[in-house]
């Protein structure tokens, strides 16, 4: 290629170029423009729609001339309106605002975005039957999206829901492969609180360890007695994970035969389980325990250390009196770690143990 | 003999104009796939968080805790009004660790008396080695905030003090003058929750110069009419927008701000924490971190969140500004050395086959070749050997792409999460981005160069800083001589 052609090309890619330049700020400067323009026009929109959607939801929802404002108001703004309403209101309130939205056209068009091909649909979709709490079958439909987002958004919902077979379904999501998805489950199945426990004791006979050890958070949460068979089981589990959770759980239900098993727990060969035994047992004040707790002032894990001389002050005066005598130990150890617990201000203790 | 000079004058001539020229079109295909993966990656930001509820997470029993590490030196002005603005962030497991990191002024002293201090003895496991601490106190009116007093010992040294107490599943990492937005930390938590392999994630820095502050937060933003710190908004767009977010495609990120940046505790403390001896501890962390789980085999995510903003006052004059590159490209060139058998190792993945090439190649020796593309256009000029048309056509087309791929991240900016709301803002931000490639990214070239000079000169030092200060017009807080400057951009 001669000179001449490459001074050519390049002098036709400039022009291309400032072109594109030029178009860019221009989209800078007139696309901010517009959206601006755009948010602000929303804005009062939505101030004004605002007014109208708290008259419907404290007096009667059939307000024709609220309705139809609202119906001609563009999709976007009905929606971020009744998302904003539907996170804020509570019962009689919700049905109210499910009224209006299927009233604006709102509730059939986030039924139709459940089942678009697009996620971010869908997606919109669950967000508005969710805050609705919408009975209909598309969210039950969507809690096997493929996608883990919309699957999330579901599983919140299900969280407000006492239906078995949502909780059953609920369940089965510790074991799903998103961690958004088993994260939320979590959260949602301690919301339920009680109702999850049933579930949940069932979900505790499985074998796969990663599922357990999900579940026993969640169990540790809810502190169900049923779930105490389950938690005595897994205490000696194979996976140090399911055995320090199931730990856990025992530390939060209490009693005799969880004692008699944290105090097992406490010479486990895991660090990990050691230390949630320790723990657990200051938890529950079991005195029992209180010798086997001095005795792992001297353990070789700090953490294990640190949890016993917190649950030997948690015991009360046996703890304190093991703690003051392990000051004056041959294990360096031991001393230190008494030292250190009994020199705590109270104040900084109570977080510690906490 | 005549012909022996033309004759090698030519061969040079031509062998550097085409080094030089594939530089140029590898810099384009290296920038137009960190545009395409970014722009890419934002659209798929945009729809995942558009109309997001981050309420439940805040309230979950099962969210992550979080403690931030603020180490602090000579902030006496503005600690107090940092640490509220801190412990006002909008999350609910949340501890904040201040450390003073042997102040000379009165940083203990105003944050003992506005925060109601208290001395403590506490149980730390040090597993890592820091300068001694002097002593250990809590805040009788925020339970949640702990302040260390130790020696002195630099950025690194504080923060690793601050690991050894941090008690949360996650650490943040803030400069103690950096200004954070109130619902950034469940926007920068949100990576994790998603995936279990994440163990760092950073959010945007923007420029704060020109906005308004109050309360520890940026209230009404602005763009600088100061003109070096307005040259430097379109830069740090263009650094985190295209220079963060196409990494998220490409095998993570090797750069977290270490003025805003949240990482797995476990991770940090396992791969030893900060290094002392180093002027780009930020990414020379990323890197440990990202090196260790690739020799462990464990799956790993480093992700850069858009969303999640924290603003930073960029320096206003050129000789502070100057010391600040001159120290990013020290430290980049320092953390290459340090890490230099990673670089082209398939053993370290996208990291070693992608990530630190790109670091050597395009980042490290850019303004190398560009410096020495301005001497050889000067001395082809001079010699005659140059075709002035040609040569002037090519730079307006390095030039103009710059201007271009500025525009763009301004527009994905605009179009995204924006934050100007005045046109003449945008305006401004435009005009100073145009005036970027006339003298400010020569000035830069040189800085830079000055820096890999001085690196391969042994040069260790962080240099002075100088801060404003947001609230005060005049020079409230200096910092500083050891290293708690709170930069946030350690490359271009």
């Amino acid at each position: 290629m001669g000179e001449h052609t490459l001074l050519s090309v390049g002098t036709r890619l400039l022009v291309v170029e400032v072109g594109l330049a030029v178009t860019l700020m221009l989209a800078v400067v007139l696309g901010g423009a517009g959206t601006q323009w755009w948010r602000t026009r929303r804005a009062r929109q939505q101030t004004h729609a605002r007014d109208m959607i708290a008259r419907l939801l404290t007096s009667s929802p059939n307000a024709r001339g609220d309705l139809e404002t609202l119906r001609q108001l563009p999709f976007p703004v009905r929606e971020a309106l009744v998302l904003e309403f539907g996170r804020t209101v509570r019962g009689q309130s919700v049905e109210r605002l499910a009224l209006v939205a299927n009233s604006i056209g709102l509730t059939a068009r986030a039924a139709r975005a459940c089942d678009s091909a697009f996620w971010w649909r869908r997606l919109t979709g669950a967000r508005l039957l969710g805050v609705l709490d919408h009975h209909g079958p598309e969210l039950r439909t969507l809690l096997n999206d493929p996608n883990p987002i919309v699957r999330a958004e579901v599983l919140h919902w299900a969280a407000g829901r006492a239906d078995h077979r949502i909780i059953d379904a609920l369940v089965e999501h510790l074991i799903d492969p998103a961690r958004l998805c088993r994260f939320t489950v979590r959260d949602s199945l301690l919301r339920l609180g009680h109702p999850a426990a049933v579930a949940l004791e069932n979900f505790l006979e499985r074998e796969e360890p990663s599922a357990l050890a999900d579940a026993l958070l969640v169990a540790r949460g809810l502190a169900q007695p049923n779930l105490l068979p389950a938690a005595l089981r897994l205490s000696r589990h194979r996976e140090p994970l399911v055995r320090a959770r199931a730990v856990g759980v025992l530390g939060a239900l209490g009693g005799d035969s969880a004692g008699v098993a944290l105090l097992e727990c406490l010479q486990d060969d895991e660090a990990t389980v050691r230390e949630a035994a320790a723990r657990a047992i200051g938890e529950v004040a079991h005195w029992g325990a209180a010798s086997a707790l001095a005795e792992r002032l001297c353990d070789a894990s700090f953490p294990v250390r640190r949890e016993s001389g917190l649950a030997l002050r948690r015991l009360g005066s046996v703890g304190l009196l093991l703690l003051r005598h392990a000051r004056s130990s041959e294990n360096p150890f031991a001393v230190d770690m008494a030292s250190q617990v009994l020199d705590l201000p109270e104040s900084v203790f109570h977080r510690m143990a906490a | 003999m005549s012909a022996l000079p033309s004759y090698l004058y030519s061969t040079i001539f031509a062998q550097f104009d085409r080094a030089i020229f594939a530089y140029f079109l590898l810099l384009v295909a290296v920038y137009g796939t960190l545009v395409a993966f970014s722009l890419w990656e934002l659209c798929l930001h945009v729809l995942r968080v558009r109309g997001e509820a981050r309420h439940w997470v805040l309230g979950s029993a099962v969210s992550p805790s979080i403690s931030i590490l603020a180490p602090a030196y000579n902030e006496e002005a503005t600690i107090a009004e940092s640490v509220t603005a801190l412990l006002a962030l909008h999350y609910a497991n949340l501890e904040l660790v201040v450390i003073n990191d042997g102040s000379r002024d009165r940083t203990l002293e105003v944050l003992r008396e506005r925060f109601a201090l208290v001395p403590v003895h506490t149980i730390v496991w040090r597993r890592l080695h820091t300068k001694p601490v002097h002593r250990l106190y809590r805040s009788t009116s925020h339970p949640n905030l702990v302040v260390v007093d130790k020696a002195n010992g630099g950025k690194a040294d504080a923060l690793n003090v601050g690991l050894n107490l941090a008690t949360g599943d996650l650490v943040c990492v803030i400069d103690a003058d950096t200004i954070v937005d109130a619902d950034a930390l469940p926007r920068l938590a949100r990576p994790f929750l998603a995936d279990a392999h994440t163990i760092a994630t950073g959010g945007m820095i923007r420029v704060a110069n020109g906005s308004r502050v109050s309360g520890g937060r940026v209230v009404e933003t602005a763009a600088p009419h100061n003109a070096l710190a307005g040259l430097q908004v379109g830069e740090y767009l263009r650094a985190f927008l295209f220079g963060r977010l196409g990494w998220n495609r490409l095998g993570g990120t090797l750069i977290i701000s270490g003025a805003f940046g949240l990482f797995k505790r476990e991770s940090m403390i396992a791969c030893g924490g900060y290094t002392h001896d180093t002027v780009g501890e930020d990414m020379e962390l990323v890197i440990k971190l990202r090196r260790r789980a690739y020799e462990c085999r464990e799956r790993h995510k480093v992700v850069f969140v858009p969303d999640a903003v924290a603003w930073t006052e960029v320096p206003e004059t050129m000789a502070v500004l100057g010391r600040q590159r001159d120290r990013w490209h020290r430290g980049l060139a320092d953390v290459l050395w340090r890490h230099r058998r990673l670089i082209g190792n398939p053993r370290y993945g996208a990291m070693g086959m992608v990530g630190l090439p790109y670091f050597l190649i395009v980042e490290l020796l850019a303004p190398v070749t560009e410096l020495l593309g301005w001497v050889a256009l000067g001395m082809w000029l001079l010699l005659g050997a140059l075709h002035g048309e040609a040569a002037l056509v090519f730079f307006a087309l390095a030039y103009g792409l710059n201007a271009i791929h500025g525009t763009l991240a301004l527009l994905a900016d605009e179009l995204s999460f924006p934050r100007y709301r005045r046109t003449r803002d945008r305006l401004l931000v435009i005009g100073w981005s145009l005036l970027e490639t006339f003298g400010y990214r020569q000035l830069t070239v040189v800085w830079r160069v000055r820096g890999l000079w001085r690196f391969l000169r042994g040069r260790t030092d962080w240099g002075r800083m100088e801060r404003r200060g947001f609230r005060s017009p005049v020079t409230p807080s200096v910092a500083n001589v050891t290293g708690l400057d709170g930069e946030a951009l350690p490359t271009r």
